[in-house]
C-alpha cells in the first residue's frame, strides 16, 4: 500500500513512527529553509528565528495526526509558525491587545492621505533598488504588513492559502496586501528620492 | 468612460500578477493593457515591483547545525513513540 492508502485506511490516531518519519522527510523538512527565512524576517533576530523554527517542527510532531498527508505541508507549517510568532509577539509587546497594525491601518486607511491609492513609481526606480535597501524597507514594515508581503511576494502563496495561514477572509488578504505594497513602495520611493532618482511618472 | 475603464483595469493588475484573475477575464484585461499606454505603464511598474521584491530580497537559509539538531530531536521523539 502507498503511504496515503495506508494512512486513510487506519484511524487517524495510529500513524506509525515510520509513517511519521516519512512525512517529515518528504514533506516537512524540505520546507525548513523557507520557514527559517520567514521566521528571520518576522523576528529580525537569528536566535529567535532558530527557536521559532524548532518550536514549529516540535508542534508539527505533536499535531501530525491532524495533518492530511500529501496536502499542503508548506501552508500547514507556515500557519503553525505564524501562530507561534503572533503569540510570542503579543506577549512581548507593550500593549498586548494592540499590534503595530492597528496604528498603521489608521494612517493607510484614512481618506485624507494619498496612501489609499496605488503608489505610482517609474519602473526604473524599482529596477535600481538594491537588495540591502529592499531588505531594510521590508524589515521596517509593521509586522502584519511584512507578514503578508512575505507570504505573497516572497513565498508565492495564493490568496486562499494566505487566508488560511493568517486567519482572515480573502477580501481582507487583497486589501491588506494592497496597503502593505503601497507602504513598501513608499519606503523605496523615499530612499530613491534621497539618492536623487526622479520618482514620479512622466 | 475611458477613465472609468482604466481605473477598473488598474485595480485588477495585482489580481492578474498574483495569478488570481479568473481565466475568462484574462484576454479582455490583457487586450486593454496592451493597447492603453497609461495602463501599460502602470502594469509594467507593478510587474517590476513584484519581480524585484521576489528576486532581490536576500533569502536566509537555516544553519546546518540547527537543521541537524531539529532532525535529531524529531528522530528521538519518533523512536520513543
Amino acid at each position: 500500500m502507498t503511504l496515503t492508502e495506508t494512512t486513510l485506511s487506519k484511524p487517524l490516531s495510529s500513524l506509525t513512527a515510520s509513517q511519521k518519519n516519512r512525512i517529515f522527510e518528504t514533506e516537512f523538512y524540505p520546507v525548513m529553509d523557507a520557514l527559517y527565512n520567514f521566521a528571520f524576517r518576522l523576528t529580525l533576530n537569528e536566535d529567535d528565528a532558530n527557536d521559532l523554527v524548532q518550536e514549529t517542527y516540535l508542534k508539527a510532531f505533536r499535531f501530525i495526526e491532524t495533518y492530511q498527508v500529501g496536502t499542503n505541508a508548506k501552508a500547514w507549517l507556515f500557519r503553525i509558525l505564524k501562530n507561534s510568532f503572533i503569540n510570542d509577539f503579543r506577549k512581548k509587546s507593550k500593549e498586548p491587545d494592540k499590534t503595530d497594525y492597528d496604528e498603521v491601518e489608521q494612517i493607510y486607511n484614512s481618506e485624507d492621505t494619498h496612501y489609499s491609492a496605488t503608489v505610482d513609481l517609474r519602473s526604473e526606480v524599482f529596477s535600481g533598488v538594491l537588495g540591502d535597501e529592499l531588505s531594510a524597507a521590508l524589515n521596517s514594515l509593521p509586522v502584519d504588513f511584512r507578514l503578508i508581503i512575505l507570504l505573497s511576494d516572497i513565498e508565492g502563496f495564493t490568496y486562499e492559502e494566505m487566508s488560511k495561514i493568517i486567519g482572515i477572509p480573502i477580501g481582507t488578504v487583497r486589501s491588506r496586501l494592497h496597503r502593505a505594497r503601497n507602504m513598501l513602495k513608499d519606503m523605496i520611493k523615499g530612499y530613491a528620492q534621497r539618492m536623487g532618482y526622479k520618482v514620479d511618472e512622466a | 468612460m475611458k477613465d472609468n475603464t482604466c481605473q477598473k483595469v488598474v485595480d485588477k493588475i495585482p489580481l492578474y500578477l498574483d495569478g488570481e484573475m479568473p481565466e475568462n477575464e484574462i484576454p479582455i484585461f490583457l487586450e486593454h493593457v496592451q493597447y492603453c499606454s497609461k495602463c501599460m505603464t502602470k502594469f509594467a511598474s507593478e510587474q517590476t515591483f513584484k519581480e524585484v521584491v521576489r528576486e532581490r530580497c536576500e533569502r536566509k537559509c537555516i544553519s546546518s547545525h540547527l537543521a541537524d539538531s531539529i532532525k535529531n530531536r524529531i528522530s528521538m521523539l519518533l523512536a520513543r513513540s
